[in-house]
Formats: C-alpha cells, structure tokens, sequence
C-alpha cells in the first residue's frame, strides 16, 4: 500500500474517464493484504453476460484517494438532492459507500478501492468499496451523533424532548417537503423531512448497556426526523435499515392522518443518534428474497435500466418499478450492481402475454447497494421533472404502472423532430402515451394516492396492499422486437428439429435450399393468439409496399379495405392481425409452435440481438378489417379537427377504374418509373356542400349514431318533404343531397348538399366523364387508399390537382396526385321510400364496371362504409344514367394509334371471367393480344415455372380456383410490387388479366393488378408438396423434369389431359427392377460437366407400398435416385484389383457405371422372371455396341439390380398412366414392355425423395394428435 | 387350465408393469420393450429394461432370436407371476430385435392406438 499514489478528486475529474482503482489495487495487495472486498469480484456472471457491457478501465498503478465523507449539502448541485459527499482539499464530488460506519462521517479517511464515473451534473460519481480511517489513533470510539451539530449548549435540553426510541429500523421514507410557518419570520418555508419506522422496546430510558437484557422490540413506532439538517441523514440512516439503533432527544407529537391520530417522534435540536450495537438476536444475513405478505426484501443484480430508471430489470421477468418521483436513490444503481431491495410489494401479475414479477417500490421502500457495478454504465439520475405523465402513473397500480411504461418506449423517437427540441418532443410522447394508456386501463387499475404520510404510517389499510393480479392490457411491441419474437422461436424450433434428426447429416443441406423451392410455405398466426399490440404509422417504402413504420423498425402490411381516412402522419393501433411468415421450411409446418413468451426486456430495449440467421424468412402482417385505429381518434381535440378538414366548398368527383401495379426496376421495354398509375373516370359532377364551423361544433351530438351500422343514412329523415319541394322546383342538372360524413368511428354529421352537373356550368369546359390518369409519387399513400371501382370527392381548389394549370380536363390527360391531397370516399344512395321498385339500395355507380360486379358477387359482409354517404332522391337515378352512358363510352376499345399512353395496348374491352374468351388471330403486334378480364378466386398454388406463354416470359404459374376452376395465370409475378401476403391462401382479385385464347389460362401484364382481399390461415400443410422436405437427402428434381422430354409429344398431352391425373403420394420399397435403359448422355455435356454422363430415359421399378404392388415408370435423375447411384460402392461389388478408389468421386456407382455404358452406348436390362421375388430373376441385358459384355460387366449391372433393391424406403409422387401412354413409351424407347401380362397397374413416378421413417412417424403422430 | 385361445399381445410399456396394474396377471398376453441388460445362456432367462423398469423373460421357446446385451428387443408372450415373492416373468413367444426404435414415439403411438381401439369400441357399442 506504501507504494500507492494519491489521487486528487480534481485529477480523475479532469480526466473525465470512468476508472476503477479497484483491480489495480487488487493487483498489488495480492501479497500484503487479503483479497479487498473489490468491485471485481462480484460475480460479473451472475449478471446476463451482454457482450456489449464494458468492463471499467482499471488504472495502471495503486492509487488511493484521501479525503472526507460527509453529510449531503446545498452547496453540492446534485439532482438525486441526498448523496453522499466525498471532499478532499479542492473538490466535493457525490459518493456512495460500502461497509458504512457512522463514525466515518465527518472523518478522513483513505479510500483503497473506487471507482469513479464521471457525470454531466455534477462532476462525477465516486463508489468507495474499500476505505479505511486515515488517523486511526485519534478515533474516539463515539456513541452518540448529534443529528443536529451542537451549536447550541446541551444545557438547553428542553423538558419536552425527553424521549428516547430504541429499537430495529424497519423502514424509511423519502425525504418530502412539508410548508410550514416559520417561527421567527412567520414566512412560509418548505421544511424537508423524512420518516422512519421502528420496531421498538416500550421501555421508556435509552440505556446502551441494557441492550440485550431482554428488550422486545415490539411496538411499532414512527419517528420523524425534522428540518434541512436533519433530512440531510437521509442516505446514512438508509444505511441502517434492518440494524438496530436508537434515537434520544426526541419529542412527541400528535398527528392526524386522515382523521386518525398517530403518535409520532419528531427530532429536536438535541436529538441523537445512537450507531447500531452488534445485537445476539440479529441476524444479518440477507437473503435472496424474503417475503412478507405482500411487502419482501429482494436482493439481486441489476440487469438494465430502462426509462430514466423508472424501470429497473432484475431477474428474467423481475422488474422494479421506481415510478414515484420523490424516490431518492443512489447513483450507483447502475446495471451490473447488486442491490438489496427493502420493503418492496411483490406483485405477481399475469398478463395476457406472459407473467411477471413486478417489485413496486412505495414510500416504505429502500435500496441499498451491496457491491458497485464493475461495468462501465450510466449513473441513475433523478429527473426532476414532474411531467404529466408521471403523475399519471403514480395514480396507477402497479401493474398498470409496468404496462404504461412498456408503452412508453414504443412511443420513442416517433417522429423526426430535430434533436434539439428533445424536450418538447419527449413531451410529446409522454403526452400520447398518457392518452393512449388513459384510453386502454381500465378504471379499477386506478388507485387513488394518500400522500407519504399516509402511505408510509398507515401502510397496510391506505390500499397499498390491494393489487389486481390480473391484468388483461395487450402488449404493446415495438417492430422490431416483434419480428424479433418469432425469428427466435423460428430458429429455436429450426434447432430442434436439428437435434432430433441430428442422424441425417444432410438436413442442413435440405433446409438451406427450401427457399429455393418452397418460397410459398407459409405460417400464419393470428393476434389473438400473440395478444400483442403494434403501434405505429403507415407509410409506403421506397420499394413502392405499404408498411408499418415504428421508431425501430418497419413491417409490409396487407390491408384489404384502408379507409382512406388513414393517414400517414398519425400513429395506428394494429390490433386485429394475422402474422404471416413466408418461406417456412416445410417441415417447420408440422411442428407444433412453441409459443415463447414475449420479453418485456425485448420491449423496452429493443435492439435485436443479433442471431445466427439460418432462415430468410418474408414476415408481413395482413390486418383485420377495422383493426387501424387511429389512437386518438376518441380525443375530442382530435376529432374536430379531423372533421374541419371536410370544409365546405365545391368537390371533384371521380372514380376509379383501374389501378396500375408499381413496377419496380423496370419491366422491358419501359423506362424505369417510380410513380404509381391510376386510371380514373372525372364525372361531370361536383358536389357542392356547406358544412360551416357551428355544424361541427354541433355534431358531437350525433353521437348516439355509434355502429358504423347506423351512420348510414338509411333513416327517413326530416329533410325530404323539403328535398321532395326542392327538387319540383329544381333545375333538372343540379340534384339536392343529403350528405352524411363520417370522420371516426362514432362520430358523423348530417348537412345538406347539392350535386351540380358541370354540363351546364360554365366555368368549366367538362361536358362529360373523362378518362385520366392519376400519377402518384411514391410518398403519396393516396395510392392505396383508392380502391378499384370506389367514387371519391376531391376538393375543389384553384391550386387542386384536376385544376393547377389547365383549363379543363380532356381525355387521357396524365394528371400529378400530390402527397398532401385528401381525398375522401363516397357512396351513393337512393331514397328507400320513393324508390317503387324497392330493390336497390345501394346503387352501383356504374354498373357495368366488372369489378364492381365481382366485388359485389363475393363480399357478403358491408363493405366499410366510406368516408360521405350522399342520399339522393330516386328520382336522380335517371339523372345518373346520363353518365353511366358516359362511362361506357369511354370505356370503349380505343385504337392503339389515338392512345398516348403505353399500356393502352391492353386496355381493351374487359370481360369477366365466366365469358369465354374468343381466340385472337395471331397477329404481328409488338404487344401481347386478348381480352382482358377481370375475376376473383382463392390462389391454390404458386408455381415456379420457366415458360414463355404469349411472348411473355413468365417465372410463375399461379393456380387459382375461380369457381370451382382451376385457373392458370402465368407472369413475371416478382417484378409487381404489390404481393405483400400473395400466395396459397390468399383471396385475390385479378384485374385486367389477358387471356391466351387458351381455356382458363391467362397471363399477367405490367398492365395487370392483382388485390389481396383476404388472407386464410393456413398452417396446415399444402396437400400437394412433400412433407418431409428436412429429411429428404437428395437434391430436388429440377422443374424441367417434371414433364419428361420423352412425354413431350402427344403423351404429354393425353397425360396432363388425364381426367384422374391426381398425383398419389406412398412411401415405397423397390421389390425389384423390371426394366431399366440407360445410355450416355451425348449431346449436351457442359451442362453435366460436375455430374456423370449417364441417361436414364427409361426405367421400370416392381414397388411396394405396403397395401399394393405396382409398377412405376420413370426417368433421369429419379431413377438415377431409386437406383442408388449417387451413393458410394460397396468393396464387394466390384473386383478391387480393376478399379481405382482412392478418388471420392470415382467411388460412386455411377462413376463405376459410366464406365460401363460409354463403351456400350445405350443398355437395355429387362427382368423376365418372376416380378415379386428378386433372387430368381431372369435378366437379359441388350447392348448396342459391337462389343460383348465382359463377365465382370455383368456382374455389375446385376449388382446394380440388387443394390436398388436394398434401398431404402422411397417418398414416390406418382400419377396414373394410361394404356396410350404406355405404348408410347415402347415406341420411343423401342422396347416391348408387356405391362399386360403382369397384371400390375403402371404409374408415372414424378417425384423421388427418401423418407425418413422416423421422421415420418413423427410427424405422422403429430398429424394424428392435431387431429 | 387350458386357455384354448391365444389372445393378441397387448402392447405396454414397462412402466405399465407394477402389481396393482390391470396387465399384471396371470396369463396375460402382453407385447413388450426394452433394452437387453442381462442374458443367461443356461436359464435361457433375459432382464430387459425401459427406464428404470425391469422385466425379466423367459425365452426358452424362442430359437432364431440371437441375445445381445445392450440392443433393443420386443417380446410377445403370457405373464407368468412366480408366487412365492409375486415376480412377474414373460412367456415369450416370439421376439425379435428392434434396435433404432424411438422409445418416445413408440409411447405416443401405443398411446394413441389404445385411444383409437377405446374409441372403436364405443362406437362399436352404439350401433
């Protein structure tokens, strides 16, 4: 220790580093003194080892600080107000200590072992762990402390302050402030203090010697320690909580709390206190938790420190609360220390995710810290700010209390305020997420708050004890902790399945190429079953999707039916969802999920930790209908605000008619565009309406109108004798309305408003209904608000889109849609009472409009009712016809020449589906010919296929079932955009597809849209996939064997025309081979150059699988599979002298093989014996080549009869096969092979893949169970 | 005496197998597992264990079944319960390897088997 330097505060101060001096110390005083009771050695482990947490920087040298503790001060500016004071010659710094004596204070003494942090408020921070007394020879053993120093004489003891109080700190309170009169000035001063409970003795005289004579501390006592000087004891007598001590000088007072008297000590001039005594009956050990009825001590590491140290993380779902503001809590609750919680409420809550111990902290609480952090972490400072929302949550439970902020942290960072109004925007936040919480807790989770006097005497019955238990608020997640979640248990249950078929060394293998194949396995989960909460706006990415947007992250969204109320600067709640995960691995489908439950760590600190990713899996979310909410849309505020948007004026009204896919990094033959297109139909009407500033202020009122239901103006309503007057004496091209807007969802407002056709007017030059399109710039969410067929009204502006710098709207202009525009949607409706025929309510606008009719064909459910309602009289009706004829006009085939834009080629007459497309002549146009249609099914499958259908290349075949019909569109579906959510599962409507000519085949144009209606949860597996894809060994058939070159002909035709061409799926063994033809592959061989040269055109397995014996035709690289070639030769099979082994590739059977069948160009094997017993065969092997089978040959193709035999058991797809087909399969392989005469039914083998039996027993047991 | 029928071997784990259990009679028939820990060649008398269950089994009938402690055997065959200390040994009738079984799986499925028989027989009874 001799040779350690001294530091100066103003040196480490300076430095501005955190250090530690604790390690150094340890370093050199590993021979002179025992191990010091360090930082370091407190067991870092036991913390969650975060790789990220740096460990304190040891100094290099010894170094020892000297210098005095002391009492906290005012002089000293630190927020957290009672800290410890550590001052050497020119510095004061805040401090905090273990091993604490009260004599040391006041005293100088020499720390061994620090560390010290630096801190923006004050200078720094300083953890003593080791000290010891400078001067130890003039250390009075002292008894007694002043609380007071002794500025008066202790002559002066007044008679009242006789009282002494002995006995066991149990707890202590706060400091709080109480005003009172001073008694000099009889100003108003704000006196602070503090309380503390002890259990005491009743005798009535402090006697140290008589202390372990037989005291029962029995009698619960408070004592209040009263004034500035006396408040400055605060965070020394926290020291003693649990240790005996004693306090004389005390005087007594009578105190009404909540109408009940209490006797209480209060501290006097004279008061003293007496240090803790070592007591036989004590027994300092702490335990880990210690639990009393609903208060306990909890001792622990601290595992993080989330909002401003509100939220402390102990253990896996331990959490401390520390919401009260007046808490007044050391520095050195940092993350990696340990504390020691007293008097804290154990409350055990489960919510609707997950359990969760939740220590509250109350005026009764108080932590002390055990061991400094050895890590370098920020330093817990008060924020001394009270803002609304912590006075909120101190008016909660503490179950709430954790909930709301959870809450909190999604809120962060939503918007992209500059970084120097932080405040306003923490504000901002705070002030959401009090709202959004004030609109979700519900009333019983309030509890109505007594102050601390109240709660620290009268604990028990101030209801500090009552707590709901359960709690069902939703979780409230950030984005990325979300998606995070189900990586997790994706790749906990990828590891699994790893372990439980670790046996099949080549799964990794399968699993690494699923995503090539099966980019379309899906897994959904529904939000009812996650029950968590997103917040969070909806936006549309740079690629062109609409996404859910957070502060951490950002998720594609398919939402069916958007209102076009949704807008892109306010935050939603998503609560009705579906989760999808594309591209699961297959056999993940089977596997039951584990549900994990969701961290609250996650929520609050939602860095996603970086895992080993082995899945690339698409996460989307397909919302509910009605499950975007705006989150303060019940905020009365908000409301009118949202309702003064709809102004009066003069409205454009237009229709959607198509809408064009975004296209991304450009479709041939097309520039690359980043806007979206929309073809709209401008009506020769505009609405003319007044709502003024006294209807809105109104309309609250119309409250009642409270299920989207009833805001329909259905109702008769006083309005019509008058519209009846009206329109006898109106002008025929001007209709009075009645209009109802609807702004949330229990709010609407009722005004009149008048139609007015433009033909007449004469400050437009519209005559009739013109065809545009809209351009969109990808900011603008208008995009996907517009829904194909829908009727919107955009105001009237001399700055609007339709009018900004023209004069009129003629057909085919290209109009720019800006970002800011509000468009609001419209439906007409005709009076129910003067419509004779009663039938029609809801008019379609136009009803030609195929997608109108599909869309109506299949939504049995309302369709959300749209932003205005217009209530016409019938009458009008005939009005409308006017322009339906418009609409159809322009709707008309256009020549290609008068079209200036570049999709027109396609936007000939539509039809629907059910009309049979005629065949289009070939013709020599650079475009794609045929009808187009329009039509709505359930997508079965989606297909990888690479064929050109009509000139245009396609990637994927789509299978979707359209009345009971499979319909088939092909197209280069991974350029469109809009496939959030696409694939088997999906209800989609096609628009604008174009027919090939062929019967239900179509294909997609860059001109084509598709729409996501609904989403099934399929978790199930396709019925038409293989189902054991991880334990499948061998590289999967390329899609050009599906249909084997030999069937290209006529076969093909008759096979795929095959009315039963139902694939069956067995497992199989092979009982034997019956015929087998393999030749050299001779034209192409760079394509094989890694693999062998051998071609199985044609070869005939006796299977059985179990229930029957078949005979199975294949070819290529599945008979290449059936016959074991890829796998290595055994020694037995071949004479060893002739071949050369060394090479693993010259090992295989094939290799062997291939010797073999170049030098005979093509072999012919046929069993003629008995097809059931393989060991009596009768092989005759034909070859081509001149030369003769050498004996050793022979062997060898019989071996390889034999080998295949010995495999093991087979996943075999096959489809039947008919007479025509067999025989051409003789013609074009020139063999005879006599099907007839074994009575064995014959099957084309389309897919081979091994089967893991176990695997398949397993998941042949969990398909029962789900049963 | 004579039990003129030879009942089907009713699949159990050994864990089913304690005194107060419906299996543990005289005569039942009875289809169990487990690994091989011991084998007299004199006795011809086998132990097999599943977990930390053991059984002992008589196999002095069976021929072509060659013993190897520590694989997997199955044996079909009737209870046989020694008086004296009431000791269960199986009759073994036939028995054969079964090494690469998935104990775990075979408990499920024997599980659902006898669920699926129970259910057969309820609606048996109904019609």
């Amino acid at each position: 220790m001799e040779n350690a330097t001294i530091l100066t505060i103003a040196e480490l101060v300076h430095k501005g580093r955190a250090v530690t001096g604790a390690s150094s110390l340890f370093i050199s005083a590993a021979t002179a003194t025992p191990t010091p009771h360090s930082s370091s050695d407190s067991r870092p482990g036991a913390v969650d080892s975060d790789s990220s947490r740096k460990f304190l920087t040891p100094l290099n040298h010894p170094a020892v600080i000297v210098g005095t503790l002391a009492l906290p001060s005012e002089t000293l500016k630190c927020p957290n107000r009672y800290c410890f004071r550590f001052s050497d010659c020119d510095l004061t710094i805040c401090c905090d200590i273990l091993t604490f004596e009260i004599r040391a204070i006041g005293s100088k003494i020499c720390v061994l072992s620090w560390n010290f942090l630096p801190m923006k408020h004050c200078c720094g921070f300083l953890e003593i762990i080791k000290w010891k007394f400078v001067d130890t020879d003039n250390l009075v053993s002292r008894c007694s402390f002043p609380l007071i120093p002794c500025l008066y004489s202790p002559q002066n003891v007044d008679r009242k302050s006789r009282y002494s109080v002995c006995g066991v700190l149990e707890s202590i309170s706060p400091v709080s402030v109480v005003p009172c009169q001073d008694g000099v000035s009889s100003d108003s001063v704000n006196l602070p203090g503090f309380l503390v409970h002890v259990m005491a003795c009743e005798c009535k005289e402090y006697n140290r010697d008589a202390i372990d004579c037989g005291h029962a501390f029995e009698k619960s006592v408070f004592v209040y320690l009263c004034g500035s000087v006396a408040a400055s004891w605060h965070p020394a007598i926290t020291k003693l909580v649990g240790s005996n001590v004693a306090f004389s000088g005390l005087k007594r007072k009578l105190v009404y709390v909540r109408g009940d008297s209490l006797l209480v000590f209060v501290t006097t001039e004279n008061s003293v206190l007496h240090p803790p005594w070592l007591s036989k009956k004590q027994t300092v050990l702490k335990a880990g938790v210690d639990r009393r009825g609903n208060c306990g001590s909890y001792l622990g590491f601290v595992r993080g420190l989330y909002r401003r140290g509100k939220l402390v993380e102990m253990d896996e779902d331990v959490w401390l609360l520390l919401t009260d503001q007046i808490h007044n809590r050391s520095h050195s609750i940092r993350t990696g220390s340990l504390i020691f919680i007293r008097n804290v409420h154990f409350v055990n809550t489960k919510f609707s995710w997950g359990e969760v111990l939740i220590l509250g902290a109350c005026f009764k609480t108080s932590i002390t810290v055990e061991f400094f952090s050895p890590f370098e972490t920020s330093c817990l400072v008060d924020s001394c700010r009270q803002t609304s929302l912590s006075r909120f949550i101190e008016s909660l439970s503490f179950p709430a209390r954790f909930w709301t902020l959870l809450v909190r942290s999604c809120f962060q960072k939503f918007d992209g305020m500059p970084s120097d109004k932080e405040i306003l925007r923490s504000c901002q936040k705070d002030e959401l997420t009090k709202i959004y919480a004030e609109s979700r807790i519900p009333p019983s989770m309030f509890q109505p708050r007594g102050g601390i006097f109240t709660e620290f005497c009268m604990h028990e019955s101030c209801g500090c004890n009552s707590e709901a238990r359960d709690c069902n608020l939703k979780l409230v997640m950030p984005i990325s902790s979300f998606v995070h979640h189900f990586k997790v248990m994706l790749n906990e249950l990828l590891s699994q399945i790893k372990k439980d078929f670790s046996s099949s060394d080549c799964l990794s293998d399968s699993l690494s190429t699923w995503k090539r194949y099966n980019h379309t396995n899906t897994k959904t989960f529904r939000s009812e079953d996650t029950s968590v909460i997103l917040l969070g706006r909806l936006k549309i990415s740079s690629s062109g999707r609409l996404q859910l947007h957070d502060r951490t992250s950002s998720i594609d969204v398919l939402a069916p039916d958007l209102l076009s109320d949704i807008n892109a600067s306010r935050i939603c709640e998503v609560s009705d969802y579906s989760i999808i995960m594309e591209g699961t691995p297959e056999s993940m489908l089977h596997m039951p999920f584990l549900q994990n439950p969701l961290r609250c760590r996650s929520v609050v600190n939602p860095t996603p930790l970086a895992i080993e990713n082995t899945l690339t899996v698409c996460f989307s979310l397909s919302l509910g209908t009605a499950s975007c909410k705006h989150i303060l849309e019940h905020h009365p505020l908000d409301w009118r605000h949202d309702l003064n948007e709809f102004k009066e004026g003069m409205f454009h009204l237009f229709m959607v008619n198509h809408k064009f896919p975004i296209l991304k990094n450009g479709h041939p033959g097309m520039p690359d565009c980043t806007s979206a297109f929309i073809e709209a139909l401008v009506l020769p009407w505009e609405l003319i309406c007044t709502v003024t500033e006294e209807d809105a202020a109104a309309a609250p009122y119309f409250e009642e109108h409270d299920t989207s239901q009833e805001i329909r103006p259905h109702k008769r309503c006083k309005t019509n004798n008058e519209l009846e007057r009206q329109r006898a004496l109106s002008v025929p091209h001007e209709i009075s309305c009645q209009m109802t807007i609807r702004c949330a969802s229990s709010h609407c407002l009722v005004t009149a408003a008048t139609l007015s056709n433009l033909r007449e007017n004469k400050s437009g030059n519209m005559h009739s209904t013109k065809r545009v399109l809209l351009e969109f710039i990808p900011e603008c969410s208008n995009y996907y608000a517009l829904q194909i067929g829908g009727c919107y009204l955009m105001k009237h502006d001399t700055d609007d889109s339709f009018c900004v710098g023209r004069s009129g709207i003629s057909n085919n202009d290209k109009i720019g849609f800006r970002p800011e525009t509000r468009i609001w949607s419209v439906e007409f409706s005709f009076d129910e009472v003067l419509t004779h025929d009663g039938s029609v309510d809801v008019y379609p606008l136009v009803s030609s409009q195929p997608s109108l009719a599909v869309e109506q064909e299949n939504v049995s459910s309302p369709q959300p009712c749209s932003d205005v309602s217009l209530l016409l009289p019938s009458d009008a009706k005939g009005l409308f016809s006017v322009f339906l004829k418009d609409v159809e006009e322009v709707n008309k085939p256009l020549a290609a020449g008068k079209d200036n834009n570049n999709i027109a080629c396609c936007t000939q007459s539509e039809k629907i589906m059910h009309a049979e497309p005629s065949r289009v002549p070939p013709s020599n146009s650079l475009f794609p010919e045929g009808n187009l249609a329009t039509f709505r099914g359930d997508v079965v499958a989606v297909d990888a296929v690479t064929s050109s259908v009509d000139d245009v290349s396609s990637s994927y075949c789509i299978n979707v079932l359209v009345n009971h019909q499979i319909v088939k569109i092909f197209g280069p579906l991974r350029r469109h955009s809009y496939l959030t959510g696409f694939g088997p599962g999906a209800s989609a409507t096609f628009y604008r597809i174009l027919g090939t000519g062929e019967e239900n085949r179509f294909v997609l144009t860059s001109a084509s849209f598709v729409k996501i209606n609904s989403r099934k949860a399929l978790d199930g597996p396709q019925l038409e996939k293989p189902t054991h894809r991880a334990a499948m060994c061998l590289p999967k058939i390329t899609h050009q064997e599906y249909v084997p070159c030999i069937l290209a002909g006529p076969a093909c035709n008759s096979f795929s025309g095959n009315k039963d061409n139902q694939q069956i799926k067995s497992a199989c063994k092979v009982l034997s081979v019956y015929l087998l033809v393999l030749q050299t592959r001779s034209d192409d061989l760079s394509e094989n150059e890694c693999r062998n040269n051998i071609d199985i055109p044609l070869a005939g397995f006796v299977v059985d699988d179990g229930s029957s014996i078949y005979l199975c035709w294949t070819s290529g690289e599945r008979a290449y599979t059936i016959l074991r070639l890829h796998e290595e030769l055994p020694e037995e099979a071949i004479d060893v002298a002739k071949w050369i082994r060394r090479d693993s590739s010259r090992g295989t059977t094939a290799y062997h093989l291939e010797q073999i069948v170049r030098v005979h160009k093509r072999i012919v094997m046929k069993c003629n014996g008995s097809q059931i017993d393989a060991l009596f065969q009768d092989i005759t092997i034909a070859v081509t080549s001149d030369q003769l089978l050498t004996k050793s040959e022979d062997k060898f193709l019989k071996w390889l009869i034999l080998n295949s035999i010995g495999g093991p058991i087979w996943e075999v797809a096959t489809s039947s096969m008919d007479m025509k087909m067999i025989e051409h399969l003789e013609r074009e392989q020139c063999v005879e092979m006599e099907t007839s005469r074994h009575n064995l039914q014959s099957v084309w083998g389309n897919e081979v893949c091994q089967v893991d039996p176990l695997v398949r027993a397993w998941s042949l047991l969990q398909g029962l169970l789900n049963s | 005496m004579a039990n003129t029928r030879i009942e089907p071997g009713v699949p159990i784990t050994l864990q089913e197998l304690y005194p107060s259990s419906q299996f543990y009679k005289e005569a039942v028939s009875l289809r169990v597992t487990g690994m091989l820990s011991g084998y007299s060649v004199e006795t011809a008398i086998g132990v097999i264990e599943d977990g930390d269950k053991s059984l002992k089994i008589n196999t002095q009938n069976l021929r072509d079944v060659s013993f190897r402690v520590g694989s997997i055997y199955q044996f079909i065959g009737e209870l046989h319960i020694e008086q004296p200390n009431n000791e269960a040994i199986l009759q073994a009738r036939t028995g054969r390897n079964v090494d690469g079984i998935d104990m775990n799986l075979y408990r499920k499925t024997v599980e659902l088997l006898r669920q699926f028989i129970k259910e057969e027989g309820n609606s048996n009874m109904v019609e």
